[in-house]
């Protein structure tokens, strides 16, 4: 969108001459002052000018465009063109959701989802960075996340009754902080497991521990 | 291709686009793509614990799986 240049008596008159000019609010133009002429004597007579440049304050992008855009980028890279819906930040969790709808998008989530943490690392500083705030998101592809919250439950689920059958502890595969959380939260009221995370960096896994009530004297 | 990813996710996590140079030296079966950042910024690409660092490597591998090539990600301090 150009800048007009429009003169006025006032800064207030031009402003209100180039908005009227442009079509838009006082709030949404960008505005350079370029010229205050006080002619006359002490300024008190003849003619004051002032001279302004305004133009229409381009639209910022949000959060979720800007993700989306990112997103649709990254997938062109590999060569996949993709769709890409997002929920609105949600007030209560603080979390924007991008949903991605994939031919191919085994490649996107690679080996344990670990490609699909990846994206969402990059995406969640790339925000971060642009916005001046950190946001929680979550990048889903295809439905992985709730298919992999399924068997991540059958396996704890079964992990569990191994633990209290045997009195022992059972380590789970390495997994990564969200998927920790959804076994922690599954067993937060278990009488007979405890969980705990044990490990450094991204190789913590999940120990299940039987609770005095159900060990059986075996370690 | 694969430099041009680099160079894109490079640019969106530093605060000196202009200063993000990305080379590729292409062997016969595998290329090494070299980025630069400003001093700076090297944290911003490293991440802690390396944590971003491996987020590229990652996507990069993704990628030149899809294009049948193999890549490797040096950081250039």
């Amino acid at each position: 969108m150009d800048a007009i240049e429009v003169e006025g008596k006032t800064y207030e008159e031009a402003v209100r001459k180039a908005s009227l000019e442009l079509n838009a609010e006082e709030k949404d133009l960008d505005i350079e002052v370029k010229e205050v002429d006080t002619k006359g004597i002490l300024g008190l007579l003849g003619s004051k000018k002032v001279r302004i440049t305004a133009r229409l304050r381009e639209k910022e992008t949000t959060p979720e465009d800007y993700g989306k855009q990112l997103l649709q980028d990254l997938g062109r890279f590999a060569g996949l063109t993709f769709n890409v819906k997002t929920t609105e930040l949600n007030e209560k969790t603080g979390r924007i959701v991008f949903l991605i709808q994939c031919d191919d998008g085994d490649v996107l989530v690679g080996k344990d989802g670990e490609t699909l943490e990846s994206v969402q690392h990059i995406l969640r500083l790339a925000i971060a960075k642009r916005y001046k705030q950190s946001l929680k998101i979550l990048v889903d592809i295809n439905g992985y996340r709730e298919k992999r919250r399924n068997s991540l439950a059958v396996m704890a689920k079964r992990l569990a009754d191994k633990a209290k059958r045997t009195g022992r502890q059972i380590k789970t595969d390495p997994l990564n902080p969200y998927e920790r959380r959804i076994i922690h939260t599954m067993f937060k009221y278990n009488k007979n497991v405890t969980t705990k995370s044990e490990g450094e960096g991204h190789t913590k896994k999940v120990v299940i521990s039987p609770t005095g009530r159900a060990r059986h004297g075996r370690r | 291709m694969l430099k041009e990813l680099i160079e894109y996710i490079a640019k969106a996590l530093v605060d000196n686009p202009d200063q993000v140079k990305v080379s590729e030296i292409e062997g016969e079966k595998t290329s090494v793509i070299e980025l630069n950042v400003a001093k700076d910024d090297l944290g911003k690409v490293i991440g802690k614990q390396g944590r971003t660092a491996r987020a590229m490597r990652t996507i990069l591998s993704a990628t030149s799986t899809k294009v049948k090539k193999r890549a490797v990600l040096e950081i250039i301090e």
